[in-house]
């Protein structure tokens, strides 16, 4: 079967793409933001001394790293207006799964940085006279954030290849119109590698940027 | 109800299959990835970089859509979705074992070195008996991931429990409770491994501190 | 008494070492004889450990060479690679400053392993031969167990004696006491005492003065990758020449 390549439908179709890519990034980014307000909140929830308020934050953090992302995002979009009543777009509920998604993900790793600071950093905290909430303000999660930043990175990596998932519920982002166009052209080999060379220019630089910061992170806490 | 056990048993083996292979050649990546040979090390490197920085939905729609045109063959939908999710796996077991094998102290292989032991003995006396020790709940945790990942074949029609809920939830006209469901059994495979991960995490933890 | 020979076993000749920007070793010359004992002490950072990685082979020099009985051992070849005699390699032993005993494994499996896999021995007569040894050096009880139930003195006898079990010609030592709590350094420098009366080569680098004018025939002081003085213990320890040397002496005659 005689396939004949052309390289420059990829050419011909650019702006296509990068609309797509920007839906992508858009989409990603507000779901990080909102993610990490979120994780923060839920990681603090969940080392709170309230047995409901950590066990709830717990079930909710298991619940999304348990199940696939697009499982949640499927039902988010078709289940969620049932049962709240109301119409949900595409957009929102996209925003919505991925934020959740990414905060439980946010969550735990916060909570195993909050919990690496050296207890002993806590009595001397204590020690001095300041409550729980100055405690954490100005001596936990300063270091604790600095600690999980390239954890954090990498995971925002993670949400930007699942955030290709929203394709599913009609979401015109990068994949999407990936898809859309390679039908439309009849040439998948093409297009289809493009996108998935384009996902890979943005998450490589990403993840080389914080493998050197987590070897920069290593060299100063072992002085 | 049979229906989403029938589409179960297809994640199961989707799962299963490609962990199976993933460990085999994700050993063999890591070990490429560390030979002294430049161009071996970095065409590995080319490779598990680029699966892991891409994501797998366009990885199995590629193989899915291009690689049959690629090849001139056609290729059933479940050997694409082992072909995806295996490469998918193997790229991030290699990273793994990657790491356990450079986390093997230094100091041991100047023993073995010393002693004498070529770099093959090494790696298979000395460094991967240990190394794989270390990387176990790394390995398991990756497992239960690329299980949520399989939910993806779904959208090349590849007939696993995501794929069977969507397609009754439409029938049935009752989202809200299929997708529930099919919610719940993922949750309920994924929930207990990744708790026996933290266990032995604590174990290998308190053994290692001896 | 000891067997002087005229021919020397070992002799490095100008062997330069560089890690990056740091020349750690600046043409070192040393010629050791057959069953000769000798000390290396020196300042952290003078290039006493890469000296003897260097004779081991784990390090490749960038200059110089080093013989074993005349012949070729580690030539240094451009490109950082030097051509290595394996076969000789296989005489020099190690011991390290940190307790490397392979966890893994039983203290039995921990000698036995290179004897079945590198001298292709059959597994009877390693297994009594590494039980002799473990007698010897008196761990004989030890022999099933893991590395993680043994103390730190014993698991150094443990890497001695796995060294020893594959019949070097020459040991070296590289601050193995270093790394062990007080009390536990004595067995080991007995052990290394027993082996010197047996008369093996050996090229010690340690701290423990002592044990240097107990068993040393000649010792040698490395700073800044140059051999600064040597001499025999009784001259070099009450009378050292240099300047260099006096000061570093006179930290440990403090104690």
């Amino acid at each position: 079967m005689g396939y004949r390549f052309s390289f420059d439908i990829i050419f011909k179709n650019i702006d296509v793409l990068m609309s797509g890519l920007l839906m992508t990034l858009q989409i990603t980014g507000t779901s990080v933001v909102l993610g990490l307000l979120l994780g923060t909140f839920v990681a603090v929830l969940r080392l709170s001394g309230n047995f409901t308020l950590s066990k709830v934050s717990a079930a909710y953090i298991e619940f999304f790293r348990c199940t696939p992302v697009l499982v949640q995002l499927v039902w988010i979009f078709y289940c969620l207006p049932i049962v709240l009543g109301i119409e949900l777009t595409n957009y929102i509920s996209s925003i919505m799964a991925l934020t959740l998604y990414v905060g439980a993900i946010y969550a735990e790793a916060l909570r195993s940085g909050i919990q690496g600071i050296a207890k002993d950093q806590v009595d001397a905290a204590i020690a001095l006279g300041l409550s729980p909430t100055q405690r954490m303000r100005y001596i936990i999660l300063p270091q604790a954030v600095r600690i999980v930043i390239p954890v954090l990175l990498s995971n925002s990596v993670s949400l930007f290849k699942e955030s290709s998932l929203v394709s599913t519920v009609g979401m015109s982002d990068l994949m999407y119109k990936g898809r859309i166009l390679s039908a439309i052209t009849y040439r998948p080999i093409e297009i289809l590698t493009a996108v998935a060379v384009i996902y890979f220019l943005v998450a490589f630089p990403v993840t080389v940027i914080t493998r050197k910061l987590e070897v920069r992170l290593a060299k100063r806490l072992e002085r | 109800m049979d229906v989403l056990l029938r589409g179960l048993i297809i994640s199961l083996q989707l799962t299963g299959i490609s962990i199976a292979l993933a460990l085999v050649f994700g050993l063999l990546a890591a070990i490429l990835r560390l030979s002294r040979n430049f161009v071996l090390s970095k065409v590995t490197a080319t490779y598990i970089e680029f699966f892991r920085c891409t994501p797998t939905l366009i990885q199995i729609i590629w193989i899915f859509y291009c690689l049959p045109l690629v090849l001139g063959i056609s290729i059933s939908g479940f050997v694409c979705g082992i072909l995806a999710l295996t490469l998918n796996l193997t790229a991030f077991y290699a990273e793994a074992f990657r790491s356990g094998i450079q986390a093997i102290a230094k100091d041991q292989v100047d023993a073995a070195i010393a002693l004498g032991l070529s770099p093959a003995q090494r790696m298979r006396y000395i460094i991967l008996p240990q190394a794989v020790r270390i990387v176990i709940p790394v390995l398991l945790t990756m497992g239960v991931g690329i299980f949520q990942q399989s939910s993806l074949v779904s959208t090349v029609a590849i007939a696993d429990l995501m794929y069977e809920g969507r397609v009754l939830a439409t029938r049935f006209y009752r989202p809200l409770e299929i997708l529930s469901v099919v919610a719940v059994i993922y949750f309920i495979i994924a929930f207990p491994i990744t708790q026996a991960v933290r266990v032995v995490e604590i174990k290998l933890a308190k053994k290692l501190e001896r | 008494m000891e067997n002087k020979e005229d021919d020397y076993f070992v002799q490095i000749v100008n062997l330069h070492k560089s890690f990056g920007n740091l020349h750690v070793l600046r043409g070192v010359n040393l010629n050791i004889k057959h069953r000769e004992r000798v000390i290396i002490i020196g300042p952290s950072g003078g290039g006493k450990s890469t000296l003897l990685r260097c004779v081991m082979g784990l390090e490749e020099i960038d200059e110089g060479k080093i013989l074993v009985e005349n012949k070729p051992y580690i030539i240094s070849g451009s490109n950082r690679k030097n051509q290595i005699s394996k076969k000789i390699q296989l005489e020099i032993g190690m011991v390290f400053q940190s307790l490397n005993v392979f966890p893994h494994l039983t203290v039995m499996q921990n000698l036995a392993l290179a004897q079945i896999k590198v001298r292709k021995m059959p597994q009877k007569e390693t297994l009594e031969k590494s039980r002799n040894l473990l007698k010897k050096i008196g761990l004989e009880d030890k022999m099933n167990e893991y590395p993680s139930r043994l103390s730190g003195g014993q698991k150094q006898r443990v890497a001695i004696a796995r060294a020893l079990v594959m019949d070097p010609k020459i040991m070296l030592f590289d601050e193995v006491t270093s790394a062990l709590d007080p009390e536990l350094i004595k067995e080991v420098l007995d052990a290394m005492k027993q082996l010197a009366s047996e008369g093996m080569t050996m090229l010690v680098v340690t701290h423990e003065m002592s044990f240097a004018k107990d068993v040393g025939e000649r010792i040698i002081f490395i700073d800044e990758g140059t051999i600064v003085e040597e001499g025999k213990p009784q001259v070099f320890f009450s009378n050292p020449r240099e300047k260099r040397t006096k000061q570093f002496l006179s930290h440990f005659l403090e104690s």
